[in-house]
């Protein structure tokens, strides 16, 4: 797992991004929505954090609150919403416009949309780098050019004339991050970048990703809905159920002990961990309404340890032993199995 | 794309010998006879006949039709029967107008429908979207000749702007006031449905994911939406502004008929009312060619817009 290899000055670091108490909610026209609610958490130089979570649990909303690209029907409130010292909720819109695609880019899901489909791939490069960085043309071809090549794509300087509908997915999804990190952002979002690709292809853009994100210094939001993406990828966890934020905890102590009964539903979809006889609880039903939200813990409908304190008791996000916190009464999860059996 | 565009041309090809063939049944079902109308009402048989037989009408009617088309191919459409002037020629002098006529009513028409449409979809709910949507319906239900006649009524009384003919080219003061009025009339047709589809599609655009992107780069709102949002939509925006140069013909032949605009319209108009048929029926076929050639030009250049719909074939 990748936190083995982390140099203890990163966990030391101050951190690039720190997000507290972030809330949102989407004035529809069925009511107001709550997509986020509470959420904290930081990402230091050059870690890796995953956020997972089924589907509509608010991973997109998370990344886009983030990026500054929420749409106007959301609403969004935080105690805190730092990025490298300076307060993003106290920015003028030009000066967050300007940290986006040069301190903060994004990868998104869909490399086949993601583009636009009129324009060369090396002309949206070459507009990604003059947006910031005020080069002429033919420089900034050269470097779209190389910025290609480091991602692997083959005669790169064909490419560029390419039109997206000329590239495979793969391709597509190269181009996106060759687009993203082309001033060598400090951060990173990169949501569910692998979930519409091939599974042969799926593993090379992980890779590529990490070692570019490595070799720039890029700190990584990795948004995935996908266990195994998460242990291939992420230095930390955070774990995502209806807009709140359920479990926090390094990778290596996630997998080895979940300490949130819908963390090891999670786990439990994972075949590796099937096989080897682990804990496998298939989470039955789904996430609930999030206009209408069940009372108490938001899982307990779903949850096979729930007893009548969850169904009224909304359980707070409390720190365990080790750097970690869960959202569930009965956290630590082992003491609670012995003590009921 | 090539093969593409000569499987088009080919296409308008058999539409336009589709027209020439209405074009000529229209002139063997007409209650007047050309030969009679030429003769005059003093023509004596004899003479009708010599006439009839000088224009081979009395020849099967098949080999007319070959005839006839090779004519037109070579630009000859005939004589008129009340002056005898040669048709090609009337026609050419009277395009001249005519496309400009409907040129200066796209030229403000397209913009400002262009700018509604855009204003209307930043601000959805707005007043500019709702007065888009106003004038749209409304564009689509009131004709344009009662506009063009309210105008006329506006412009008799205050005596603001000339509203017969045209006033010489379009540099002079005179050429200018005298147009304003017909292009404005005429270019009303374009704006309801043109800012209507810009106000559609460039909403829709708004929202792709490559829009989004563009924002993540860090574009600023302004270039998002004209480099990005609007890019994609003008696809149908292109596609319907040429589709509406149809409607745009067929407004301009009220238009200048109703203000005395000397263009293919009104030639059409009077010479129908005149029964002189050789010019309605040229004027027919022009503005049936001038139609499918413009359906051409737009297809291009939604080729041109859009890389995938030559890829697509
Ligand atoms: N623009 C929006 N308007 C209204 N609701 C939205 C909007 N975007 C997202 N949501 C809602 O917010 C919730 C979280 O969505 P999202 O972050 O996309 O989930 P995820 O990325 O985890 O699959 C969903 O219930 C979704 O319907
Ligand atoms: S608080 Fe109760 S319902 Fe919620 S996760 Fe824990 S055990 Fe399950
Ligand atoms: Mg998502």
């Amino acid at each position: 797992m990748k936190h083995m290899t982390l140099p203890d000055s990163v966990m030391t670091a101050p951190p690039l991004l720190t997000v507290e108490n972030l809330s949102v909610t989407f004035r529809t026209d069925s009511g107001p929505l709550p997509a986020l609610d509470g959420i904290s958490l930081s990402i230091r130089p050059g870690e890796t954090v995953a956020v997972v979570g089924e589907s509509g649990s608010g991973k997109s909303v998370l990344s886009l609150a983030v990026m500054g690209l929420l749409p106007p029907t959301a609403e969004l409130t935080a105690s805190g919403l730092i990025f490298d010292g300076e307060d993003l909720q106290a920015m003028s819109k030009r000066t967050r416009r300007d940290l986006r695609g040069r301190d903060m880019a994004m990868i998104f899901q869909e490399p086949s949309t993601a583009l636009n489909p009129v324009q060369r791939i090396g002309d949206q490069l070459i507009e990604a780098i003059r947006l910031h960085e005020d080069i002429p043309t033919p420089k900034a071809r050269a470097r779209a050019i190389e910025a290609l090549a480091a991602t692997g794509i083959p005669s790169p300087e064909l490419r560029v004339r390419a039109y997206p509908h000329e590239l495979s997915g793969g391709m597509r999804q190269r181009a996106l991050i060759a687009m993203a990190l082309i001033h060598r952002p400090r951060l990173l979002i990169a949501d569910e970048p692998t979930t519409a690709l091939d599974v042969t292809v799926q593993a090379q853009i992980l890779d590529l990703i990490r070692d570019l994100a490595r070799d720039n210094g890029t700190a990584t939001l990795f948004i995935t809905h996908d266990m195994g993406v998460v242990a291939e990828m992420a230095d930390r966890v955070a774990v995502l159920y209806a807009g709140r934020m359920v479990e926090t905890a390094s990778a290596s102590d996630l997998f080895e002990s979940p300490e949130h009964p819908y963390t090891l539903g999670l786990l439990g979809s994972m075949p590796q961990l099937n096989q080897r006889g682990a804990a496998m609880l298939p989470i039955a039903g789904t996430v609930p309404d999030l206009r209408q939200m069940p009372p108490g813990c938001h899982f307990h409908p779903r949850c096979p340890f729930a007893d009548h304190r969850c169904a009224t008791q909304r359980p707070d996000l409390r720190p365990l032993a080790g750097n970690r916190r869960s959202a569930c009464h009965y956290a630590p999860l082992l003491e609670t199995l012995e003590t009921r059996a | 794309m090539i093969a593409r565009l000569l499987r088009r041309a080919g296409i308008s090809l058999i539409v336009l010998a589709g027209v020439l063939l209405i074009g000529f049944l229209m002139l063997q079902v007409i209650p007047a006879d050309p030969a009679v109308a030429i003769a005059g009402p003093q023509g004596t048989d004899d003479e009708i006949e010599a006439i009839r037989r000088h224009l081979g009408l009395d020849q099967p009617i098949l080999l007319q039709f070959v005839w006839y088309i090779s004519r037109v191919v070579t630009g000859d459409m005939g004589q008129s029967v009340i002056n005898n002037a040669s048709v090609s020629a009337e026609l050419l002098r009277a395009a001249g107008p005519t496309i400009e006529l409907m040129c200066a009513a796209m030229i403000w028409a397209v913009p400002t429908a262009l700018a509604l449409g855009i204003l209307a979809a930043l601000r959805r709910g707005g007043i500019v979207d709702r007065l888009v949507m106003a004038v749209s319906v409304m564009g689509v239900s009131v004709p344009v000749f009662w506009v063009g006649l309210l105008m006329i009524q506006f412009a008799a009384r205050t005596r603001a702007f000339p509203i017969q003919g045209r006033g010489g080219p379009l540099w002079t003061a005179e050429g200018l006031s005298h147009i304003l009025l017909p292009a404005t009339a005429l270019g009303l047709i374009l704006v309801g449905p043109v800012a209507r589809m810009t106000r559609t599609t460039l909403s829709d655009a708004l929202h792709a994911d490559h829009v989004r992107t563009a924002r993540a780069k860090g574009a600023s709102e302004l270039r998002v939406v004209l480099n990005h949002a609007l890019r994609t939509a003008l696809l149908p925006i292109i596609t319907l502004v040429g589709l509406q140069v149809g409607t745009l013909m067929g407004g301009a032949v009220v238009t200048e008929t109703i203000f005395s605009w000397p263009g293919v319209g009104r030639l059409a108009v009077g010479s129908i009312i005149t029964g002189d048929y050789p010019m309605a029926q040229g004027a027919i076929i022009f503005l049936a060619s001038a139609f499918i050639l413009v359906n051409i030009t737009v297809d291009v250049l939604n080729e041109l817009a859009d890389p995938r719909i030559g890829s697509r074939s």
